[in-house]
Order: structure tokens, then sequence, then C-alpha cells
């Protein structure tokens, strides 16, 4: 018996090194990566384990767009006017020379000094599950390894920005979104389902007290510490700290960052009045607030039907909360250093099924945009085909695309994190990041 | 009679943890003898210099992993290390042989598995130290120059070079003062691995940040590139310490109390290149201040006091300049936009 109390003092985890650790947190120090970055800074030594980015960051946050269901590239982001393949949509030019973008985009179109269009974009994998996955996590479904997404990879390699609010939030996702893989749970999106409502749960119950929620925090941690000094395991401490994370999400200031209720009601309808739009602004809200990785889904791109109908209503929406990003992002001074990115699982058949109008599943080509962060504005990157088919210039892989977001964060490629098995994983797989990219 | 049997169980339990240990000390596992076979026969058909097999196909090592030579094996693969000596959990070489039979990554991948008094066998040299002994195996891999060539060149890797000619000549910041600011609230990270280069920040407290918090940095002040003091409490008299910044390339001061007075006190900072003043109260006293920074390249001045006017004429004399007075914003959506889910209230 007083041999495992000897050993449960060696444990970290007591009441006041909890408190310590909470306060440590507090002042806004307890990223680890920052602090073992700034020891390596004052001593100049390597780190040892491979060589790290020895570029500046161009970017500090990510608001990542997800078209879920597989947007149409030549509908949106690559027309190929007067091709067979092309429909009834027209292409628009924009404010960038050289940058056409469909009708679908006319608000987009005059923001496009400030983006860039990938234009080959290539995917491996063709059904929506497998394509996804291999989106967030640069690496291919297994049934025997779950892969952290690409936020819990940011916030796991550069920290949080602000202590107290979460360092990765999903706005409108499923259950099929991004994990934080064999990641401790600390590293899970904290999900937001609808943008309006924003944080549930977030308030104290009625009725409850600063005092008796404080009592009941204790007498929790009492029991628990026992417990975490008993099974001092990774999991146990983990689960530990997603719970302090709550209290403390739940007890800052800045919590304010998830309530639209503060906007103005132009700005709101400026961003759209509609879930993807409202989302687009909480994101703005959320980065303004230190969050580091947002991403915000709009779903139903998956037009196996008519197409051309259901995207002129998928379009506009989008159309017009980019647009609004963009340039509420650029006039606070934040799209310097925010990377936008919008992207999809894979793109859609240029060949235009008869019998129903719509477009298949096409993983050989399609298309992402990219803004901000030290990303070149008016620039299309690569290029397809005539008709859409093949990528003809500039291949860009979707490990390839994720290496360029981190890449743009600063983060070091090649650094390897171990999955329980010993096995050792990157941020981007074997992703090289699109360099023409940056300015 | 029974303590007589305890006595004697007792010294049957020593004599036998004795015949352990003795036998352990006998069984200390000689890489030659005992592990060199095992590779020998497992992994070496996948995991050795190239080669040409029976059928004339050139055989590279998979993974770039080599199990031939002790530089090798020390070396690992493209995956990384695969020995951590005195811990054979944490070392792939063992630990990727006792994963469950369907598991992608187990090893061999093909051939018959190791038997457990094999894997024994490698646990027990990895646990122990991992000791070659005399034994060398095939030649080392040549030493590789430390540096890859560098990215092509492009703008970002002006910028880089921009930010590395304004670190030039400068000693990492001094560990003392570090640690004493990380005590503080602010945020402190390199700008890149090894840059003595600082970004500062204080998200997350914002509402607690004053004139004293920056002042303590002052230590840090040839370090700091980049500084964040966005809805801080600062004053106007914070931009006296920020004069004395002169590595500053980054100054965020948007919905600060700061205002011309306090602009007027920043001086010509040498290598400012960004400037955020949105939201702030900051007018047309201070175009004159704005014009003093050499290197200024964007400006944000979206929701200050400064007219139209002003702006112009900051525009004019900067022609480069990428200066935003405010967003221009899509109108609000006239005829009906197609929408989808729950709508506001009135």
């Amino acid at each position: 018996m007083h041999r495992y109390d000897l050993f449960a003092n060696a444990d970290p985890l007591t009441r006041r090194g909890f408190l310590a650790g909470t306060a440590r947190r507090l002042l806004g120090v307890a990223a680890v990566p920052s602090l073992s970055r700034l020891a390596a800074a004052a001593s100049a030594q390597d780190p040892g384990d491979g060589p790290i980015a020895l570029l500046p960051a161009t970017a500090r946050n990510v608001i990542y767009l997800f078209m879920r269901g597989g947007m149409s590239h030549l509908d949106t982001f690559d027309p190929k006017p007067g091709a067979k393949t092309q429909g009834p949509v027209e292409a628009i030019a924009t404010a960038a020379d050289g940058v056409q973008l469909s009708q679908h985009f006319p608000l987009l179109a005059r923001q496009m000094h400030r983006a860039a269009v990938v234009c080959s974009m290539q995917s491996t994998q063709g059904a929506h599950q497998q394509a996804q996955y291999l989106m967030r996590t640069s690496y291919s479904l297994r049934g025997t390894i779950q892969h952290p997404s690409l936020g819990a990879w940011v916030n796991r390699l550069a920290g949080r920005i602000n202590s107290t609010l979460p360092g990765h939030v999903l706005v409108g996702g499923g259950n099929d979104m991004p994990t934080a893989g064999f990641f401790p749970p600390q590293f899970l999106p904290l999900p937001v389902g609808d943008a309006e409502t924003g944080l549930k749960n977030s308030q104290r119950a009625p009725g409850v007290d600063e005092q008796t929620f404080g009592r009941r925090l204790e007498r929790l941690q009492a029991m628990n510490d026992a417990f975490e000094q008993r099974y001092g395991q990774r999991r146990v401490k983990a689960y530990a700290e997603v719970y302090r994370d709550a209290v403390r999400l739940m007890n800052s200031a800045d919590l304010v960052a998830f309530d639209l209720g503060l906007e103005t009601g132009d700005m709101r309808a400026a961003y759209g009045d509609d879930d993807f739009g409202q989302g687009c602004l909480l994101a703005r809200r959320l980065v303004e607030h230190g969050v580091r990785y947002v991403e915000v889904v709009s779903n139903g791109w998956d037009t196996h039907n008519q197409n051309f109908d259901t995207l002129s209503e998928k379009c506009p929406p989008v159309d017009r909360a980019l647009a609004a990003l963009l340039a509420d992002l650029d006039a606070r001074g934040l799209l310097a250093e925010t990377l936008v990115v919008v992207a999809t699982e894979f793109g859609r058949s240029p060949d235009i099924t008869k019998d129903n109008n719509g477009r298949n599943h096409y993983p050989k080509a399609f298309s992402a945009l990219l803004a901000g962060g030290g990303v070149r504005g008016g620039v299309r990157y690569g290029q397809t085909d005539a008709e859409g088919r093949e990528v003809v210039d500039s291949p860009v892989s979707v490990p390839d695309l994720n290496a360029t977001i981190a890449y743009a964060l600063g983060l070091p490629l090649d650094h390897k994190l171990h999955s329980p098995s010993g096995r050792p994983f990157t941020v981007a797989d074997k992703g090289r990041p699109v360099l023409g990219l940056f300015a | 009679m029974s303590g007589r049997s305890r006595c004697g169980r007792r010294l049957g339990v020593v004599l036998l943890s004795l015949a352990v240990a003795h036998g352990l000390r006998a069984q200390a596992v000689d890489f030659g003898t005992d592990v060199q076979p095992i590779l020998q026969d497992a992994c070496l058909r996948c995991h050795r210099g190239e080669y040409t097999d029976d059928q004339g196909r050139v055989r590279r090592p998979k993974g770039g992993l080599r199990l031939d030579g002790r530089a090798w094996i020390e070396k690992g693969g493209k995956n990384g290390r695969v020995i951590v000596p005195g811990n054979a959990g944490q070392s792939p070489l063992y630990a990727r042989t006792v994963l469950p039979a369907d598991d992608d990554d187990r090893m061999p991948a093909s051939g018959d598995p190791l038997s457990p008094a094999q894997t024994a066998v490698l646990k027990r040299w990895l646990d122990s130290g991992a000791s070659f002994g005399a034994w060398v195996g095939a030649a080392g891999p040549e030493p590789v120059a430390a540096s890859e060539t560098p990215a092509e060149p492009t703008a970002h890797n002006q910028r880089s070079l921009d930010l590395a000619r304004i670190a030039a000549g400068l000693a990492p910041p001094p560990a003392a003062a570090l640690t004493r600011a990380a005590d503080g609230k602010a945020l402190l990270t390199p700008l890149w691995h090894g840059s003595p280069l600082l970004r500062v920040e204080f998200t997350g407290h914002e509402d607690q940040v004053t004139d004293a918090d920056v002042a303590s940095l002052a230590p840090l002040f040839a370090h700091i590139a980049v500084l964040v003091l966005a809805r801080t409490e600062v004053s106007d008299a914070v931009c006296a310490h920020i004069a004395r910044m002169r590595r500053l390339v980054r100054l965020d001061l948007r919905e600060t109390h700061v205002t011309d007075a306090g602009l007027a006190r920043v001086g010509a900072l040498p290598e400012l290149r960004a400037l955020n003043l949105f939201g702030t109260d900051v007018s047309d006293g201070s175009v004159r201040a704005l014009q003093a920074l050499p290197r200024l390249d964007e400006l944000r001045v979206w929701q200050t006091k400064l007219t139209s006017g002003a702006i112009a004429k900051l525009q004019q004399a900067r022609p480069n300049l990428d200066l935003v007075a405010a967003p221009a914003l899509p109108a609000a959506a006239t005829e009906a936009s197609p929408t989808r889910g729950r709508r506001r209230g009135k």
C-alpha cells in the first residue's frame, strides 16, 4: 500500500499540480510546442527528430470550407466555355486576368485578385467516405488505424493560440467528420451543429451559481484524483484534460466569439442568411479570437441527379459567403495571416448523364481554392484539358494540398509522430507543398 | 512444524530467484550469435543492400531499411529509427513483430511470423541496451551533407530572405528573459525553428493586458518581429516601448485605445511592413506618422476616424501601399436568395 502511494505521489497530476498546470495554461504558456520551440530558439539546437521547416510561417490560422459530396469542377472553378462537356453553365471573367469562374460566382469573381484556384487536383479515391477521409487525413482509410485529421495535426504541432478556446472547431459537420485519430481526445474538433445557436451547453445550468459549480468541480476533481493517480494512463489523463478544457471554455471571456448575435444585421446579411453563410461569419469571429483551425461544411454537392438545377441553388450562398469572408477578413487585417481553403473530396464527371442530367463521381480532376495566409492572389494553378477530363499541367495530389496548408503554417512536414503500434506518420503523408502558390 | 515448513518454503523461494537471476545472466543476449540469425532468416530477404535475386530482379531494401549492418540498423529506414536501446516497446524492430496477425504493419510482411522464442530474444536484446558486441556487418552509409537543396526560388523565399536579413547577427533571445516572459501573459513563439526573431501575442486574456505587460518584455525588444496587441487594454504609452522594437515587421493594434498621440511616438520603425489599426480612434492626425514608416506596405484603417480625404492622400503618396479602409462586402440579397435551414426571427 505504501509502495503504491509513493508511486502515486510521483504522478504529476496531483491537485496542486493540476492548479499549477491550469494557471500556466490560463497564462497562455502551456502550448508545449511553443515552449519547446522557444527552448530550441534559445539554445539554437536541433531537436534531433529530423529536419524542421526552416521557413517562417505565412499563415497563422486556417478556415477550411468543405463542399461535401463532390463539387463539380466544370460548373464552379474550372469552366470550359464551348466544350460539349460544359452543359448550360457559362463562364464569367473575374478581377484576375486569365481566371474565369462559372456564372454562379459573380460576387467571388470580384474578389479573385485575392485568391488562387488550383485546377489540377487529383484524388485516388472515388467513393465519398474514402475520398473524404483522404482529404482530411492525407492517408487511405484502413481498418487497422485511424489517422488524425489535418486540424488535429495543426493543433498538435503548432499548439493553441488562445488557451481558453478550443484550437479546432467544426461547424455544420456530421458524425463522420474529422477525428483526432490516434491523437489524444483533446485534439478532437469542437462541433458546432448550427452557427446560429452557437455553442450548446456552455452556460451553467439554471439555479447553479458560481460557488456551487466550483464546489461540484472540486468534488469531481477529488474523486478523479484518486482514479487518475492509480490509472495514470495517457487516455485517462486526456479525458480529464477534455473536462478541464470545457470548464476553461465556460469561464472564458472569449465565449462571445461563438455569439453571432453580436454582429450587426448588415454584416449578417452580407454573409448570407443561411447555414453556410452564418458558419463563415462564425469562422471569422473564431479566428479573430485566436482559434487556429475552423472547418465549415456545406452539404449536398453529390449531384448525380439534376446537376444543373441543384448547383444553381447550391452555389449562390457559397459565392456570397466566400466573397464576404475574404473582404471582411482583409479589411480587419486578418487575411494576411489566415489561409482560407475551399475543398471537396472529388470532382464530377465531364460527361453529363443522359437520363437524369447529372454528373457522377470524378476523382481524376477537380478544383480547390486558396486565399490569404501568404498565398498569391489572382492565380490559376495547374490545368485540365479542353473538356475538363484530365489534368494536363502541374497535378496536385490530396496530400500535396494538405502539405501546402501545413507549409503555410510553418509546420515541419517531415516531423514524425508515432501511432500506438509504433508506426510513424507525418502531417501530410508524402505530400509536397505547392510552392508556386506563395507570394 | 508449520514454522519449519514456512522457513523451508522461504528458502526455496530465495534459491529459486537466485537460480532465475543466474539463469538470466547466463542468457545475456549476444547480437552475433542470438539476434543476427533471426534477422538473417526472417528479415534480410527484404531488408538488405541492393541485390539481384534468382529471377534476375533487382531488389532494393524495402522502406529504405537495411538490417545487414550495424550502422544501417542504427540509422533506421524511411520511417525513422527501428531500435530504441533499452526500450523494446518503442523499437519497431521488435514492436512490429508482435502486432496482431491482421495488422497491416506486422513484420515480417510475408513468410512465417517469428516464434515467441525469437521475439523474446529481440525483446531481451533491445531492453538490455541493444549492444552489437563485436559485430559490424555490412559497411555503413556514406555521411550525407547536412543541408538539403532549398526549395525552388519563389517570392516566398524572398520574404524569408528578407526576414533572415533582419535576423542576421542577432544572438538568440536571452534564456532568462524568455523564461520570465513565459511566466507572464504573453505567448512567445520564434518565427521559425531556431530563429532569434519572436512573435509575441496575448490572445486569450486581452482584458488583463496593459502597458506594463509590454514594458516587462524590454530585454526581448530587439527580438520582437511580430507584436499582436489586438483587443488589449494598452494605451498610447505603449507606443514608446514599441518604438524601441527596431526589428518589428508586423504590428497589430486592432481594437485598442491607441490614438494619434500614440502613433506619433512610434517613430520611423525601420522594418515595419504591416500595421493594423482596425477599430481604433486613429484619425487624420496620424497621416504624418504613417508616412514616416519607410517600409510600410500593408495598412488597415477600417472603422477608424481617418477621413476619406486623408486616406486618398496616403494612397497617393504611397501608390504601392496595400491600404484598405473598408471591405467591399456583397450587398444584401435583393431577390429571395435560395436558402436552407432555419431563418432568423423577425
